[in-house]
């Protein structure tokens, strides 16, 4: 029954017709898609236009730049250690810091670096 | 950039031109895209009306996802037909649920440009053919013959393997011959 023998040939012919088959969209569909493009490029646009609310504060870059809280905590231990130096010297250290200070007892820079003249000597 | 400067521009570089702001690159986008997606979306769900919905709804998506494009990871054709699918499965499962007597007849007002009844009939047998295939089947069979992807893009579109999708369209197009058969002279084809 060469009637019921459908064959590839045949069915490769009826895929070429189904690829001549034009599907045009309507004018509508077109106006439509149109719309959602425009609109969808202008939420683009304005969300790309406006600060993000997510933004950093100047004082949060600076905050992050300079190594965030391990930093602050480093710099507030350096500043407390200062001033009580300050208000309590160790005794050594008073005596190098009043002579110089008051101006009691002449102290030169050789003293505090005993290499200086070497280094200035050398050149 | 001028509309018709845009005709040997790629899809993917229109799209980044649409993200940044050019307005012709749409139109160029949709007169490109818009007929394909159509046309399978029809030959998936066989209703024009539901057809432009979901032609609509994947062209939605494209401007959508339009500023986050990366040129060159994916081809936006690919994309697009993957989007479509999804859309006509979802649509599909819905008819499902409401059950096969509250669904209407399907109507397609689009019989395309072909002239000739005997064409129409052909078409319509063909389209009758496919409808009754398993869904992998049909999607694997349309998109290989009547789209003209090559397998590792209809692999992506159905996201499995090349071989899978080798298996399905062989299967498929066996199915078709068989759901065929006995309309050859029915539909004109004679032994010469």
């Amino acid at each position: 029954m060469t009637e019921e023998k459908f064959d590839s040939g045949a069915l490769e012919g009826l895929f070429d017709l189904a690829r001549t088959e034009k599907h045009v969209p309507s004018s509508d569909l077109i106006v439509r898609v149109l719309a959602d493009a425009d609109t969808e490029q202008a939420v683009c646009r304005v969300t790309s236009s406006k600060p993000s609310e997510a933004r950093e504060s100047r004082l949060a870059v600076v905050f992050r730049a300079i190594g965030g809280w391990p930093a602050i905590a480093g710099m507030a231990t350096a500043t407390v250690a200062g001033i009580w130096i300050g208000l309590s010297p160790p005794a050594t250290l008073e005596d190098i810091s009043s002579s110089i200070l008051t101006g009691e007892t002449d102290a030169y820079l050789s003293e505090l670096l005993p290499g200086f003249d070497d280094f200035v000597a050398e050149g | 950039m001028a509309f018709d400067a845009l005709a040997d521009v790629s899809d993917d570089a229109l799209l980044v031109l649409y993200g940044n702001g050019d307005t012709d690159a749409a139109r160029a986008l949709t007169q490109r895209l818009l007929p394909r997606v159509l046309g399978f979306a029809t030959r998936m769900l066989n209703d024009a009306t539901e057809a432009e919905d979901v032609a609509q709804e994947a062209m939605l998506r494209l401007w959508k996802i339009a500023g986050d494009w990366r040129q060159g990871e994916a081809k936006v054709s690919t994309w697009l037909y993957r989007v479509v699918l999804n859309l006509c499965t979802d649509r599909q499962r819905k008819r499902k649920g409401i059950g096969l007597d509250q669904i209407s007849e399907p109507e397609d007002e689009t019989p395309g440009a072909v002239a000739g009844l005997q064409e129409q009939e052909r078409l319509a047998a063909l389209k009758d053919a496919l409808a009754a295939l398993p869904d992998r089947q049909r999607q694997a069979v349309v998109l290989r013959h009547i789209e003209g992807f090559k397998n590792p893009e209809i692999a992506q579109v159905l996201e499995i393997s090349v071989e899978a999708v080798e298996s399905l369209t062989a299967r498929g197009k066996r199915s078709l011959e068989v759901l065929l058969a006995g309309k050859r002279a029915e539909l004109g084809y004679t032994d010469d």
